[in-house]
């Protein structure tokens, strides 16, 4: 009996100090978080800049008033009135730091207007962009706390774009909180915009109420047309830090819409150029990522018209040798697939025309893949199909070797490329 | 272990000394009716059911007998006609009327003119008082030191009805009422085995309950036979009103919140338990019958598995075991991921989630204790309520739930689908003792997941499970053929194997006789036979 009371009293202590102890860590109700979708991260106009436009604008309000050639005292007087927080901020700032600054834009879903099923929502914005600038992400996200009442949540977080000036600066000091955190997912995508990324953020899309479900949701159509390559946070730290090369996806504002289509070339943490869609998806061939798509080539029976082949299947192999201190990679592509189109009048239901076409989309996948080959070698020295990787597997005591100089090593290597394409079917008609 | 043993063989001695003290002191029925007649009017003479009724017999002034029975407990019409009427008119017309004397009265009165088929004597008051005090009519006659005691029982009981609280679609539809005797024919009736024991042991100081033990001898494991009556012999206490009571005084662990016997108002569900190897104990007065020893999943097991084909019904016992999660945990882990981990929810899901909360003013736990102290409430007042008002019940808590407290704002639409679930899932369990332990449990969940979230319901579901792999009834493990590992008994744990396939009973119950079948009938071969 003593016994039993013993261990319910130790029983009850447990209950207490647990209880009071953790103070019931890390629980905030879930409408008392602002769930962060996506975020931007852009370089901050220089404060020169911004201040010489505040300027103009001061002096434009001034003349209208009828003062034609304010002095810059009145200038700056005006300038105080304004109160603009930002402004102030920037100057502090600057004050503090003047490199290194990024500017940081959340996109976060107003929930009550997202969920829309029960009575009396529907209307209303979708989703917030809140922005500020701070010198690290960590930073701004801390920063933004000050204009937000709610805890700032990245479990959720979905898409981060980069703007591409910081892209080809080094991303590795902006990753790094993303990597550290423990909310972070490791499957959020990133993307690189050519111009601001907070633009691609805010832009509205009306078929999608949140910017970076779409953006996400566009990354799922690659196996349609190949013409991207996506890639996640956990990929790319990967590279990062083993300094290999990454196709990361490129993202533009198409005005109605947003286009993700095409890539950028990353060498470590460094972007090191761009490569168009149909680049990307000869890339992609090599790495053997091709999961679908179309492949147009001339029509064998009457030149100047087009046929449409389309890929269901796609298998890539990579064998590697050394021959005479030479590295040789031998890409043996394989795909099957239907033809899609016809363009001219001509029956598809012959070996002759179906070896004729089976043969020009092998040239075409040759040619293509030969170019952005070279393009890597030569333009941007990085591997980012992923020889390397194969080369590590295969022949690791060379790998061992070249290593460390492995994206020179590369531009010097040899790589032959063989495709071979099947067509199974020619659709329902002749 | 041996020290226990010990100990409960020196009690066992020590009450047996006791009992042969009481024997010697017993008081004896005395030669003369009077002084008999005085000893019962002191002991029971002002009660107002008591009667006590003196007659002559055949007519003869010398030869003197008296009735003594309990009014209402006995039949009248066979006491009128098989005793009284014999006695004092019918004697007469028969030549045994000329043998009759007061001193072999008792001897001709039970062989010849008595007709009535259970007849005992007894020369102990204790004995006489007790067995009329249980129903039985006492014959008391001048001259003899014994009386006879004569089963003319019958009062007032409820039929054999189908039972309240396990009903199946497919299956017998009688229960056990609370006659002893009729729930021991229910069983009987559908064993024929001559090893089929009844056993019948009195408990209670004061209410001296009929309380038998029921098993298959030859098949029920004698160490467990052996244990149930020495435990049932431990018992001291003066009320016994229904088998609950004894279930709780000779439980294994007292502290525990599962229920570690199996009770039911089914009989085929007690054969089925006693083929397996257990032991039942009936009690009179109730129709509740316990089956020991129990384990988890057999609480989890309703007698219509095994009517219905095993395929579908193996799908529903899965279910049953499923809903015990549900059951335990849903509400527990609606607070944890809303408060703790909203990462661990798809978006859209947490989207909507935090929509439906958004304007809610409690925190989740305290919505999720407010709504389901809510429905513990209605689901208590419908039982205590009649029919009628349990249905009005019914619709204004479903109502006052459903849809005043998401419109009010004091609840989110998603706990009202959570507790709505909880609820039903609570409800598939076919025993209610262990229902009752999970919808405690609900709250315990609850409460540590409020304080440290996934990781509190997962230190709770390590408790529980460390509590249940050490918990035993009657020395079978209460979590097998879980733990200890017992595959050849999870043929009929989570799901019900074919029949014939079942040739051996569960091995955790170490059955005498291990072997229900003894082929393993592969397929169906008749098919195959009348085409040869």
């Amino acid at each position: 009996m003593q016994r039993l009371f013993k261990l319910a009293l130790v029983g009850l202590i447990i209950i207490i100090i647990t209880g009071i102890v953790s103070g019931c860590w890390d629980r905030i109700e879930i409408d008392k978080r602002l769930f962060v979708f996506g975020i931007a991260i852009d370089e901050p106009k220089s404060v020169q800049k911004k201040i010489e436009e505040l300027e103009k604008r001061m002096k434009k309000e001034l003349k209208q008033k009828g003062n034609e050639e304010p002095t810059l005292s009145e200038v700056e007087a005006k300038l105080a009135e304004l109160e603009d927080p930002s402004f102030e901020e920037i100057i502090e700032r600057t004050e503090r730091r003047s490199k290194g600054q990024v500017r940081l834009t959340i996109e976060a879903p107003i929930v009550r207007n997202l969920a829309g099923s029960d009575g009396g929502s529907g209307g209303g914005e979708p989703s917030w962009s809140p922005a500020t600038i701070a010198s690290s992400p960590f930073e701004a996200l801390r920063q933004l706390t000050t204009r937000i009442n709610r805890r700032v949540y990245l479990g959720h977080l979905k898409a981060i774009i980069f703007h591409e000036k910081l892209a080809r600066r080094g991303i590795q000091g902006l990753l790094d909180f993303f990597e550290r955190d423990n909310e972070v997912q490791r499957r959020v995508k990133i993307f690189v915009s050519k111009k601001s990324a907070k633009h691609i953020l805010i832009r509205k899309i009306p078929v999608e109420q949140v910017t970076s479900t779409y953006l996400t949701g566009i990354l799922k159509n690659k196996i349609e047309t190949s013409r991207l390559a996506d890639i996640d946070i956990g990929q790319l730290m990967i590279n990062m830090h083993t300094n290999a090369g990454s196709l990361v996806p490129r993202v533009r504002d198409g005005g109605t819409d947003l286009k993700v289509a095409g890539s950028a070339v990353f060498r470590g943490d460094k972007m090191v150029g761009w490569l168009g869609e149909v680049e990307t998806r000869a890339a992609l061939w090599v790495r053997g990522d091709v999961q679908g798509g179309d492949v147009v080539v001339q029509d064998p029976e009457e030149p100047g018209k087009e046929t449409t082949y389309e890929i269901r299947n796609a298998q890539t192999m990579i064998k590697s040798r050394v021959k005479a201190g030479k590295l040789i990679f031998e890409v043996q592509i394989g795909t099957e697939g239907n033809i899609a189109e016809v363009g001219s009048d001509t029956n598809a239901m012959n070996d002759k025309y179906i070896k004729a076409i089976e043969e020009n989309v092998e040239e075409h996948i040759e040619g293509r893949t030969l170019d952005v080959i070279k393009k890597a070698q030569q333009e941007f020295q990085t591997d980012f199909f992923g020889f390397g990787e194969q080369l590590r597997r295969h022949q690791p005591q060379y790998w061992k070797k070249v290593k460390e100089s492995w994206h020179q090593e590369f531009a010097d290597a040899q790589v032959i490329i063989k495709a071979e394409v099947n067509i199974r079917r020619i659709g329902l008609v002749k | 272990m041996w020290k226990r043993i010990k100990k409960r063989f020196k009690k066992l001695l020590k009450r047996e000394a006791a009992g042969e003290k009481n024997d010697k002191q017993a008081p004896k029925l005395a030669k003369k009716l009077a002084k008999n007649k005085e000893y019962l009017e002191q002991l029971l003479g002002d009660n107002a059911d008591i009667s006590f009724r003196e007659f002559n017999i055949g007519g003869r002034d010398d030869l003197k007998g008296m009735l003594f029975y309990v009014d209402g407990m006995i039949k009248k019409a066979i006491l009128n006609e098989q005793i009284l009427t014999p006695l004092m008119h019918r004697v007469r017309e028969t030549e045994l009327a000329l043998e009759l004397k007061k001193s072999n009265l008792l001897q001709i009165a039970e062989s010849f003119i008595v007709s009535v088929d259970s007849v005992n004597k007894t020369d102990s008051f204790d004995e006489l008082v007790l067995s009329v005090l249980s129903g039985d009519t006492a014959v008391l006659f001048d001259g003899a030191k014994e009386a006879l005691i004569i089963s003319a029982r019958g009062w007032e009981s409820r039929g054999v009805q189908e039972p309240q609280t396990e009903s199946v679609i497919r299956g017998p539809r009688d229960g056990f009422t609370e006659t002893l005797r009729t729930n021991t024919s229910l069983l009987r009736r559908r064993i024929r085995d001559p090893n089929f024991k009844i056993e019948a042991v009195k408990v209670g100081r004061r209410t001296k309950t009929d309380v038998s033990l029921a098993y298959i001898k030859g098949i029920a494991n004698e160490t467990v036979i052996d244990e149930v009556k020495a435990r049932l012999d431990t018992i001291d206490t003066d009320v016994i009103l229904e088998s609950g009571y004894i279930e709780q005084l000779i439980e294994d662990s007292h502290y525990s919140i599962f229920p570690q016997m199996q009770t039911t108002e089914r009989p085929d569900k007690t054969v089925g338990s006693l083929l397996e190897g257990r032991v039942a104990i009936l009690v009179d007065n109730t129709p509740f019958v316990l089956i020991v020893p129990a384990t988890f999943t057999q609480l989890y097991h309703s007698p219509e598995d095994y009517n219905e084909r095993w395929i579908a019904m193996s799908g529903i016992r899965f279910l049953r075991f499923v809903s015990i999660f549900i059951a335990t945990l849903t509400p527990a882990l609606f607070v944890a991921l809303t408060s703790f981990h909203p990462g661990m929810l798809p978006t859209e899901l947490m989207v909507s989630l935090a929509a439906t909360r958004e304007g809610v003013p409690f925190p989740a736990f305290i919505e999720a204790v407010i709504m389901e102290i809510t429905i513990e409430l209605l689901r208590e007042a419908g039982i205590r309520l009649p029919g009628p008002i349990g249905q009005t019940i019914g619709i204004v808590g479903g109502l006052v739930i459903g849809q005043a407290a998401v419109t009010a704002g004091i609840a989110s639409p998603v706990m009202v689908i959570v507790v709505a679930i909880t609820a039903i899932a609570s409800f598939i369990t076919p025993d209610y003792s262990v229902s009752l332990s999970i919808r405690l449990i609900r709250f315990v969940y609850m409460i540590l997941a409020a304080v440290l979230g996934l990781y509190g319901i997962m230190l709770g579901i390590l408790a529980v499970l460390i509590h249940l792999v050490t918990l035993k009834s009657f020395g079978v493990a209460y979590l097998s053929p879980l733990a200890p590992y017992r595959i050849s008994d999870w043929k009929d744990a989570f799901i019900r194997g074919p029949i014939h396939l079942m040739t051996k009973r569960p091995e955790e119950l170490k059955p005498t006789d291990p072997n229900r079948q003894d082929i393993e009938r592969e397929n169906n071969k008749w098919g195959e036979e009348d085409n040869d």
